[in-house]
């Protein structure tokens, strides 16, 4: 296969297909910057610099229980998550998302 | 019960970090900012000296394993022992709890203001709870919504549940939310079992104990080593 076009963006390769485009669209993904970012993960982390103490710039990937995140501040951020993308997550749920990177693609997977 | 003093101090900070092992260090250095790594290594330091001297042990006998929803408990050689004990801090105060009892749990909580009190109690309280709440405002609701936290916080605590039991499945005593300081609390799910329930909160901050009521039931606690407690029992409040 012969590639056209298409800019390296965080290990990926975004190729200028339309059929690519379509697959990215339907993801939610755009760019920022130089950055391929999902609107998901940049939506939560509003969320989180208004909710949550964990420095100026979160890592998506690092365990939740390693935070020092408060369990009144974890069930006030999952209400504003819940409200934010039009979920219905219960408090017992909520454990199940041990990184943020988790809940990114729960709500990409399920988001209304 | 302990209060610990968690205000920023580097000379005790380095002494606790001096205190624990390899796994609560790199604990600490997981943390993505300072405040909550100071909190818990001056609270575990803390800990880490009253189980050893309680149960005559060195401090480096001691390490902690962890429940199937992160209760912690304590080991000496690798053992699990009869200590319980419980953590809570908020802030610049920490609170431990020590007891014969493992089925023990304590929570702290500033009273806050926050937005959509109602809206945050209609992840965690039951009906009655939550028309409680709905009924106040101003800092009425406010120290009501934490008080009403701060119990849950800590019958879950004493479980050893987590949120893996949704708070909103079980309401604190009636006549403890009619503003009564103590209570027996019995878990819809296992109500052979009774449980202390007493309000410690003052103005500013909300703190609760709750403890299983020995007797009252089949206890959780499974595989501790006959090793326990050599100083004397510890209060309950």
């Amino acid at each position: 296969m012969v590639r056209r076009s298409g800019t390296r963006c965080c290990g990926s390769v975004q190729l200028n297909r339309p059929e690519a485009s379509l697959q990215f669209a339907r993801l939610d993904y755009y760019r920022k910057g130089n950055v391929l970012m999902s609107s998901t993960q940049d939506r939560l982390q509003k969320l989180v610099n208004e909710h949550l103490d964990l420095g100026a710039n979160p890592d998506f990937d690092a365990q939740l229980a390693d935070s020092g995140v408060s369990s009144v501040d974890a069930v006030a951020f999952f209400k504003e998550v819940n409200q934010t993308f039009n979920l219905s997550l219960k408090a017992e749920e909520c454990l199940q998302f041990k990184t943020l990177r988790l809940l990114v693609n729960y709500i990409d997977a399920n988001a209304g | 019960m302990l209060h610990v003093d968690l205000a920023p101090h580097a000379d005790r900070e380095a002494c606790a970090f001096s205190l624990l092992d390899a796994e609560e260090k790199a604990r600490w250095h997981r943390f993505p900012v300072p405040a909550p790594g100071r909190r818990f290594a001056l609270c575990r330091a803390a800990l880490r000296i009253n189980i050893a001297e309680r149960l005559g042990c060195s401090n480096g006998q001691l390490s902690f394993g962890y429940g199937e929803h992160g209760k912690p408990y304590a080991l000496v050689d690798g053992q699990r022992v009869h200590a319980g004990f419980n953590v809570s801090h908020c802030g610049q105060h920490g609170l431990i709890v020590l007891a014969s009892n493992d089925e023990i749990g304590i929570d702290v909580a500033e009273r806050t203001p926050r937005r959509d009190l109602d809206g945050i109690g209609g992840l965690v309280y039951g009906p009655g709870e939550r028309d409680l709440l709905s009924l106040a405002s101003g800092a009425q609701k406010v120290h009501l919504f934490y008080r009403l936290w701060s119990m849950k916080e800590a019958l879950i605590k004493a479980l050893g549940s987590g949120f893996s039991l949704n708070p909103s499945r079980f309401e604190v005593p009636e006549a403890m939310l009619k503003g009564a300081r103590s209570g027996v609390f019995r878990f819809p799910h296992a109500p052979s079992n009774s449980w202390h329930l007493i309000d410690l909160g003052e103005h500013r901050f909300a703190a609760a104990l709750a403890c299983r009521i020995p007797g009252s039931g089949p206890s959780r606690r499974t595989g501790s080593s006959d090793r326990t407690w050599t100083g004397p029992v510890p209060d309950r409040a």
